[in-house]
């Protein structure tokens, strides 16, 4: 869909958009992230057994009179299992997580067990920053950080093991987006006439006939 | 209308604000109130028995004091640091201890203005104020003490601000709670009519309204109110009686007083009858007092109830004792959401909330269909309005079932060791959950429109959310490892505040709705805030 163009309203395209012309999500077209990127969790990873092994060790031998000798080795090899199963996932995971961007908005897809794509509307960007921790400076890599008005947790996304040059590239494109079209909505109080969108065909209300009516009059 | 005075009161305004003012003194009790509050009173009440029995060094007896002045010095010096002002248009805020911060809030970017007056204000005659903007959803500028005509000022000047913005004239000074004539702020009787094309009262509650809103309610809920006393005597109490053992030297004790007690004990009809007798009348007292807490307690919080339509947003003023007057523009409105518990439909009436950026939702309970449809009206104008005539797939019931048959079972099994066989009681709740999941699968209604999303759920009593789409910030579909064997989704959109989540839906239906509310959200110049 063309930008509305407010000087020159006759530019404004606003064709009926059918259910099959709706723009959708297209699964293969997502950009994978950087291959160094599962090292780096790795490493996070290897850190962390390192640590658990650590502690372990001295608990077991400062506190061996307090405490069963080998409680600390059960929990500390429970958690290195943890750990190593999470190394796996993570290695299953770096085939599918990936970022996608149109026209009008990014998507970032990722989960191994539990998949997820979520999409954010350039429209509703407020913050766009890059992130670098020691170990993703060491390998080139940076995290893009998309922030909406919608909160820390799911109204925005985090794409991390961008390789830093693509990932200030994106921040300059996703920014500029944004700018533009927060001006144009600031600009405009009226609201564009959209046409409305059937709902899909295939999609009967599946509703049993001895159902009570659940219509109350506080709806409509 | 009449430009000149209006003129005169803005300039009036803007030289009362210009000069940079500090809060009142009070303001200082309120930092050091919220100090308190933030330390939990429990907490010092067990610091308070720790020293009266006695236990506490000297050296840390002599300390309390002066650590106790240290902060007061903070507290003072923050008050000091404190200041604002109005410099051309922009609300300029000064605070800070060690180091300065400095905010300036454009007047036309402001939202929400919440005036709040407590007991401790109305007898200083003062109010507190709060000052949400575009882009934020805690209060940009909050004061705990200023005088009203400061306040009143601040009101204004907004609402000038926010008209200029939407380009409509400026009327007459937006009025907030007025000034009764013994000085003191109250909202705007009922009895007043509405300014001309100015203002609408949309809703307005009667104390009969209330006492029913009141009684409409679970009884002991009221008794909410003594419920940290009760949830942290224990705490207090293990506390006092020493750590020597730790908790589970509590728990061992008590299981061996259990089974002492089981082995020792004759169960005759007469103490059976007894403890129900006791137990029961606990209850029915528990009830009338919670009834009674309850009524007050609704009667002062939402004395006086209105939601008024201004040529900027809605207003909604309460309050007998502590008045709060809230305002905000429409569209920081983010979702209607509709519940009617069991007492609530014998009744008739149904609680309104509208989810608002920022502190606090709009709720206005006790709302006659008559007032939804009017609150429906203002909060999602001209929108398709969406009817909720679709289901979710029925493996929601086994989905949720199964994790809790899993934690039953190993509860049970655990509980088992400890206090046998009265666990396999539990294995009855699973038939129970099954059918109540199911009544919540066959009772819950969603459905889409062009521009609006609706999903409804029940029990026996039930609540709705209906949101426009184009108020996403971001839209989520996911599908756990349950949902991809059956060719399901879970379709998460949420906006500024609030979201709408749709589980176990066909996949195909899940990628479009996430494509309308994407189209609705990246096509659409209305402002979501």
């Amino acid at each position: 869909m063309s930008e509305a163009n407010l000087e020159n309203p006759g530019s404004l395209e606003n064709k009926v958009i059918a259910t099959t012309d709706l723009p959708s999500v297209p699964d293969e077209e997502f950009e994978l992230l950087d291959p160094r990127y599962l090292w780096l969790r790795w490493m996070g990873n290897g850190f962390f057994a390192i640590v658990i092994i650590v502690v372990a060790s001295v608990v077991t031998i400062v506190a061996r009179d307090v405490v069963i000798p080998w409680l600390p080795a059960a929990i500390a090899s429970g958690l290195l299992l943890l750990t190593a199963l999470s190394a796996w996932l993570q290695w299953l995971e770096i085939e599918h997580l990936g970022y996608l961007v149109r026209t009008h908005d990014l998507s970032y897809r990722s989960g191994v067990l539990s998949r997820s794509v979520i999409t954010v509307p350039f429209a509703r960007v407020q913050n766009v920053t890059i992130e670098r921790g020691p170990l993703e400076r060491w390998q080139g890599l940076a995290s893009l950080e998309v922030k909406t008005a919608a909160g820390e947790l799911f109204g925005g996304l985090t794409i991390r093991g961008l390789d830093h040059d693509t990932a200030q590239r994106l921040r300059v494109m996703v920014a500029d987006r944004a700018a533009v079209l927060a001006d144009a909505e600031e600009q405009s109080e009226v609201q564009l006439e959209d046409q409305p969108v059937a709902p899909p065909q295939s999609y009967p209300p599946d509703r049993p006939q001895s159902e009570p009516p659940l219509s109350q009059p506080f709806e409509q | 209308m009449d430009q000149a005075p209006n003129s005169q009161l803005e300039a009036q305004d803007r030289a009362l604000l210009a000069v940079p003012t500090r809060q009142s003194p009070v303001a200082v009790v309120f930092l050091i109130l919220r100090f308190i509050r933030s330390l939990g009173i429990i907490q010092l009440g067990a610091a308070a028995a720790f020293i009266i029995s006695g236990r506490v060094p000297a050296s840390v007896l002599a300390a309390i004091p002066l650590v106790g002045s240290v902060i007061l010095a903070l507290m003072i010096l923050s008050w000091w640091r404190h200041v604002f002002s109005l410099q051309a248009d922009e609300l300029i805020v000064a605070k800070g201890v060690l180091s300065q911060e400095r905010l300036s809030i454009p007047l036309n970017r402001v939202q929400s203005v919440t005036v709040e007056q407590n007991l401790l204000n109305k007898v200083l005659g003062l109010v507190s104020l709060r000052v949400d903007t575009a882009g934020s959803d805690h209060p940009e500028f909050a004061i705990d003490a200023i005088n009203r005509q400061r306040a009143d000022a601040i009101q204004r000047l907004a609402a000038g601000g926010q008209k200029a913005r939407s380009g409509t004239q400026l009327e007459q000074a937006w009025a907030g709670p007025v000034l009764a004539p013994d000085g003191s702020l109250v909202p705007k009787p009922t009895s007043s009519p509405p300014s001309a094309n100015d203002e609408e009262v949309l809703v307005a509650r009667t104390p009969g309204e209330l006492v029913r809103i009141a009684l409409a309610r679970w009884p002991w809920a009221g008794l909410l109110v003594l419920a940290p006393l009760l949830a942290f005597g224990g705490e207090l109490g293990g506390e006092l009686v020493g750590d020597r053992f730790g908790s589970d030297f509590f728990i061992a004790r008590a299981i061996r007083n259990a089974q002492g007690a089981s082995e020792g004990f004759e169960l005759t009809s007469a103490i059976v009858l007894l403890v129900i007798g006791a137990a029961l009348s606990l209850l029915a007292l528990g009830a009338i007092l919670g009834m009674i807490l309850q009524v007050t307690q609704v009667v002062t919080t939402d004395w006086n109830l209105q939601v008024v339509r201004t040529s900027t947003g809605l207003r909604r003023t309460a309050g007998l004792f502590n008045t709060t007057s809230k305002a905000s523009t429409i569209t920081r409105v983010q979702q209607l959401r509709l519940a009617q518990s069991v007492l609530e439909q014998r009744f008739g009436f149904a609680r309104v909330s509208l989810t608002t950026i920022g502190d606090g939702d709009m709720t206005i309970p006790g709302s006659s269909p008559d007032e939804v449809a009017r609150l429906r009206s203002e909060v999602l104008p001209e929108a398709d309005l969406a009817v909720p005539d679709r289901m979710i797939d029925p493996a929601w019931i086994w989905y949720s079932l199964r994790i809790e048959i899993v934690v039953i079972v190993l509860l049970g099994s655990v509980a088992m060791f400890v206090i046998p066989p009265w666990p396999l009681l539990a294995l009855l709740a699973i038939p129970l959950r099954w059918w109540a999941l199911r009544r919540q699968w066959r009772l819950r209604r969603w459905g889409v429109s062009s521009d609006t999303i609706v999903d409804r759920q029940q029990f026996f009593s039930w609540e709705s959310v209906e949101m426009e789409l184009f108020r996403a910030q971001s839209v989520q579909l996911s599908r756990s490892f349950f949902e991809r064997r059956r060719g399901l989704a879970t379709v998460a959109i949420r906006a500024a505040e609030g979201k709408v989540e749709i589980p176990m839906i066909p996949v195909a239906d899940a990628r479009y709705l996430r494509d309308l509310a994407l189209h609705s959200a990246e096509s659409s110049s209305r402002r979501w805030m």
